[in-house]
């Protein structure tokens, strides 16, 4: 764990993991199979995870719900229109039960607005991908946010 | 106790592989057949597996995965009733599965109507009684003819 704070110091859990099995290594080759339109970023890494990297700049795993929230809420970020968003917003995937489960960066809109994401994929790399392009376990319901701080 | 495929294997491997929090862990875990096929097994069964497999000294990440979907089987067994003491602290997010699922299973408990069914009643055939007034009567319980525009 990491001594990680929120702009009003309130302190975010946070853990860091460093081994990489074999095992996940072909998993990762196979995930990678499977979305072909998504562009890999990096390679695996268990240090952190998309949380980690949307809030704490690659450098652990945040695995709480509620602590996404309390950043999400301390840091001030705003909901964003999907029509509106830009490239610096953020993208949190929800699932049904509330639980976010995903999240990552809008590097980029398409022609169409259509967010592009960059977000790492549980133990696996980072990935440049459209807002859909992700494994059936993140989401089903997105949210756009911009700090506001 | 049930045996699980390669393919289920797999899944559950990349559920493992993919999973950000322990919620959405518990939620794949919940959908894949992997679990559905485990959830068949007597919970004293899985237990006895989950133990087994879990005192391993090296557990590759396959057998962790492993670990989590016969964890999650037991916790869904014992929503049904079936309820068994597992040591969830033995994997890294055992216990933040078993905390929110205890919580899901209490919340629900609070609304439950018991065992019993709903009971209900059709009426097989509609009976007038001869004491009906044949009168329409208003609102107000007057009969029609002395209903007045005040």
């Amino acid at each position: 764990m990491i001594r990680l704070e929120t702009s009003l110091r309130t302190g975010i859990n946070n853990n860091q993991l460093y081994e990489i099995p074999s095992q996940e290594r072909l998993k990762d080759t196979l995930v990678r199979k499977r979305h072909k339109m998504a562009t890999p970023r990096t390679a695996m890494s268990p240090l952190y995870n998309c949380h980690g990297f949307t809030f704490a700049c690659h450098r652990t795993r945040i695995i709480e719900s509620q602590e996404v929230q309390c950043i999400l809420r301390d840091d001030k970020w705003e909901e964003v229109e999907l029509g509106a968003v830009l490239p610096g917003d953020i993208v949190v995937y929800y699932g049904e039960d509330g639980d976010a489960n995903h999240s990552g960066i809008v590097v980029q809109t398409d022609s169409l607005k259509v967010p592009i994401i960059c977000s790492k994929w549980g133990f696996s790399g980072e990935f440049i991908h459209q807002l859909n392009d992700v494994p059936n376990l993140y989401g089903p319901t997105t949210i756009f946010y911009r700090c506001q701080l | 106790m049930t045996k699980l495929s390669k393919t289920d294997l797999g899944e559950i491997l990349e559920i493992f592989f993919l999973a950000n929090t322990p919620v959405s862990l518990f939620v794949g875990m919940n959908r894949s057949d992997a679990v559905q096929k485990l959830k068949r097994s007597p919970a004293g069964e899985l237990l006895n597996y989950y133990d087994r497999i879990t005192s391993r000294k090296e557990r590759s990440e396959l057998v962790i995965a492993l670990a989590y979907a016969v964890l999650c089987a037991i916790l869904l067994r014992a929503q049904d009733g079936d309820r068994v003491t597992v040591d969830a602290t033995r994997l890294l997010w055992g216990e933040q599965i078993r905390v929110r699922l205890e919580r899901s299973y209490i919340r629900s408990s609070l609304i439950s109507t018991g065992n019993s069914p709903p009971a209900v009643h059709v009426a097989s055939s509609v009976s007038v009684s001869s004491t009906v007034p044949k009168e329409l009567l208003g609102p107000d319980g007057r009969a029609a003819a002395s209903w007045r525009n005040d």
